[in-house]
């Protein structure tokens, strides 16, 4: 067996850690990549409503932080819950395609006095998440596309953590049971209560 | 020098010449433009504009006729689609939204299958009158449906499908159908015969009108554009309203 001597050694040590070093950042991306959602049949139902309750929960997220009563370290998770509903938007925007729903297709149209208690705020709040991981639930266990499937399972994964985190902001148990998976038209039928069609009569 | 008499026969000439160069030219300065537009505008359009000479259709069947040359100078759409593709292909002015509608159900006024909501059509076996998938209500509707999950209810009832909503309306206005998918001020505008079902307000498609001023030879550019003023003015604002459109901020 040939010797080595210290300078080939030490050269081999380099290329050992480059190669593992660059080995991981290239297997990194490729683990990260998930499917993407196809939506079929039905599945697109899903994936609508999450849309517009997520541009219904960022509209409460941005309400919220103009609320008295939060500190300072829960206006930062709201500001990073915001900043992520975004992001739940583009996703489900993504796999709409030619059936994304566009900001200007709905208003928010919160109760009046939602906002004038931090109490009140998280009510209101915590009834929009409870409806997104209800129908996220629903989609995650009845989609037929695999992949609309893991989206939805992933959103419902966030959810579900912001439903649990402001049951605790108001004194509740993190979770009570659960969660109910509910059908569109039940669903549907609260969060018409609090959008309307801008520049529409009602 | 010319005598009284040659003066006057030189007069009348002058006179006759005119007269009949005005004779000549009144044909053209009355012959009205033409406003290509949706079929949910039949209404309210005469309202704000009684002059020009109307052809209402299905909005598909518009663009179609323009892009073969037919003699339109505006084009007043109900969906965005048709419009843009004309302003693509250089047949049209940059369009302008000057109105929003929301769709809903409509049944008999009697509503002789008792239907109480739009989940009623799940039962299937029902008569359904509803928009081509070409046409803006067609594409809405099928939208909508999607949406709330029910694209099943166009495979388990009997659907009939009409080229523009005015076709649906008067359909389920005559009982042929039992409910079918129109826009709210069509409703409006047959009341006294139909019953509404409100639809989701989540699941609702955004449906935004657009009109344009059609670019081909012989056009009446100034008269549509005169036309396109008067839709976007205070009073055609307001007679839109009227009829149960929605409206879009000023620009």
């Amino acid at each position: 067996m040939a010797e080595i001597d210290r300078a080939q050694f030490l050269r081999l040590g380099v290329a050992g850690v480059v190669g593992t070093v660059g080995a991981g950042l290239l297997a990194g991306p490729a683990s990260a990549a998930l499917p993407t959602p196809a939506p079929k049949g039905d599945d697109v139902g899903f994936l609508s409503f999450g849309a517009v309750a997520e541009l219904t929960s960022r509209a409460w997220y941005g309400r919220a932080l103009t609320t008295k009563g939060f500190s300072a370290g829960e206006r930062r998770r709201l500001q990073q819950a915001r900043a992520a509903k975004g992001d739940h938007i583009a996703r489900l925007n993504t796999a709409l395609a030619a059936d994304a729903i566009q900001p200007g297709d709905f208003d928010a149209n919160f109760p009046k006095g939602a906002f004038d208690t931090r109490a009140r705020a998280l009510a209101l709040g915590e009834s929009i998440e409870s409806l997104l991981v209800s129908i996220y639930l629903n989609g995650a266990a009845f989609a037929t596309d695999s992949a609309t499937r893991l989206l939805l399972g992933r959103l419902l994964t966030y959810d579900a953590q912001q439903l649990a985190w402001m049951r605790v902001l108001r004194g509740a148990p993190a979770a009570s049971g659960l969660p109910v998976p509910l059908s569109l038209e039940q669903a549907g039928a609260s969060l018409d209560r609090v959008i309307t069609t801008p520049n529409f009569p009602t | 020098m010319l005598s009284r008499p040659q003066m006057r026969a030189r007069r009348m000439r002058i006179v006759l010449l005119l007269a009949t160069a005005l004779v000549l030219a009144a044909p053209a300065a009355a012959q009205a433009f033409t406003v290509y537009g949706a079929a949910s505008l039949s209404s309210a359009f005469p309202q704000i504009d009684g002059s020009p000479k109307y052809n209402f259709a299905g909005s598909n069947q518009l663009q179609l006729q323009i892009e073969r040359g037919a003699p339109a100078d505006l084009f007043a759409s109900a969906s965005p689609a048709e419009p843009a593709a004309l302003f693509r292909e250089g047949k049209c002015s940059r369009p302008v939204t000057f109105a929003t509608n929301v769709l809903v159900m409509v049944t008999p006024k009697s509503n002789p299958a008792g239907l109480h909501s739009v989940y009623g059509l799940r039962t299937g076996r029902h008569r359904l009158a509803v928009g081509t998938a070409g046409v803006p209500i067609g594409a809405y509707t099928r939208q909508l449906l999607r949406r709330m999950q029910l694209t099943s209810i166009l495979s388990t009832n009997t659907v009939s499908l009409e080229p523009n909503v005015n076709s649906i309306v008067a359909k389920v206005g005559l009982g042929s159908a039992d409910a079918g998918f129109s826009y709210f001020t069509d409703y409006l505008a047959a009341q006294n015969r139909l019953r509404v079902f409100r639809l989701p307000t989540w699941a609702q498609p955004p449906v935004r009108y657009q009109m344009c001023v059609v670019k081909r030879p012989g056009a009446d550019t100034a008269s549509a554009n005169r036309f396109m003023q008067r839709v976007l003015s205070s009073r055609g604002r307001s007679i839109l309203m009227r009829f149960g459109f929605g409206l879009t901020p000023r620009r």
